[in-house]
Order: structure tokens, then sequence, then C-alpha cells
């Protein structure tokens, strides 16, 4: 399973409208969310900057594996290093 | 972001082609050929359960039988974000894709929760933060 949390938008609170260009824009199959108008922010505040992958047991919710990308654009990025990870646990499934 | 957006679509792909490795679900229940023996019930790109149309119950069940959660209360505290830590429940709103057989805006759009999800079945889960600029 994929989740993709746009958790900002230039550092403010994004919108449904925001989150559906960004799918768009990369044609993304994945579960994608942002938090609700409720919680603004919170997957900011709870779990840090953009950029980074966890790669969770769902069974415990225990992490895995985590990743933090680049923020400036180089190099590879964090779902990409995590990829090999993640493909290893799911040929062991 | 266009690396990762990539890297999404690949991992996206594979990540169906595992899915006979997991806990059916609405997408794999017809071509899982595991031989699993999980009874875990199949949930839909929401994360609702489906009803079984082609049960058998005889309609008489252990008592708290119904009452049963297959997946108990989401892992208590303490949380963190480092290895080896439980990551915390969120709620959050937005597309719900399990297949992964179509651009998300096409699917329903409503809450969820990492808890919800997790319902779902999957054994393995991959959370990427990302930021619009």
């Amino acid at each position: 399973m994929i989740i993709e949390v746009l958790q900002t938008r230039a550092f403010a609170a994004p919108t449904k409208s925001d989150l559906d260009t960004w799918i768009n824009g990369y044609s993304l199959p994945v579960t994608s969310v942002i938090d609700p108008p409720s919680k603004p922010k919170a997957t900011f505040d709870t779990y840090g900057g953009r950029e980074q992958v966890f790669v969770l047991d769902m069974r415990t919710m225990k992490i895995l594996r985590y990743v933090q990308g680049s923020v400036v654009g180089t190099g590879d990025s964090s779902v990409t290093q995590a990829i090999p990870f993640l493909m290893d646990l799911l040929s062991k499934a | 972001m266009r690396f990762a957006a990539a890297a999404l679509l690949l991992l996206a792909s594979c990540a169906g082609e595992s899915d006979s490795g997991n806990v059916a679900t609405e997408d794999s229940v017809a071509t899982d050929t595991s031989g699993s023996t999980d009874t875990t019930p199949p949930v839909d790109d929401t994360g609702t359960t489906i009803a079984d149309s082609s049960s058998t119950d005889s309609g008489t069940a252990p008592d708290g039988a119904a009452d049963a959660d297959p997946y108990g209360a989401y892992p208590p505290g303490p949380y963190g974000t480092k290895v080896g830590q439980t990551l915390a429940p969120l709620d959050w709103v937005g597309y719900v894709n399990l297949k992964g057989d179509a651009v998300s805006t096409t699917k329903t759009y409503g809450p969820t929760s990492l808890d919800a999800l997790r319902r779902t079945g999957k054994g393995y889960g991959l959370v990427h933060l990302s930021e619009f600029g």
C-alpha cells in the first residue's frame, strides 16, 4: 500500500483543489490524501517535513525503514531509495 | 518531485502485482492463488468491509463473535518517526486507491485515516510526505 500525503502547499495547508492538481499533474494511481480542514498541517506537525518515506509493517504500524530524501531536488528521491527495501519485503510476503 | 512521482508510478504497479501475498481485498479476491487461509474480510476502496454474498452462515454465532474486530485497536504509543517506533495515527481526507488501476482523482473523495488504511489488511505500507511548491 502506498500513501501519498500532500502535507503543505508553500507551507500552508493544501486544499482539495491542490490535491487534485498534484495527482493529475503526475497521474498518480496511489492513495493520495491531505489533512482534514479541521486539523490543518497535522501531518507536518506530527511526522515532520517533506520528502520523507516511512515503510511500515501494517500489522504493528512500526517503522521498518525511514528515508529522508533531498529537499533541494538532488540525488534520488526518498521513494526511489525506499523501493528496493519495499520490494524485498513484498518478495518475502 | 518528478523522480518521486515516477518512482511512485513504478511502485504502484509493482505493489499491485504483489497483492496476492497479502490479505484478500476486493481486487485480489478473484486472482489470489496463494492458497492463503486468512479469513480477514475483504474491503473496498474506502476501507469498508464488503459483505460476503456467498456466505453459508447458519445464522448462529458464538457469543461475542459478531463484535469481533480482526484488526483490533490501533497500536498504542508512544509514537515516533524513527525505525522501530510506531507511527502515530492521523486522520486524512482524500482518495483511497488500493487497486492502483486509475488516476486517483477518479476515485471517491472522502475521509480516511492511517487506522482505516491499516484495516484494509495490506501487509506493508509506504507513506510519502510531499509538498506542493
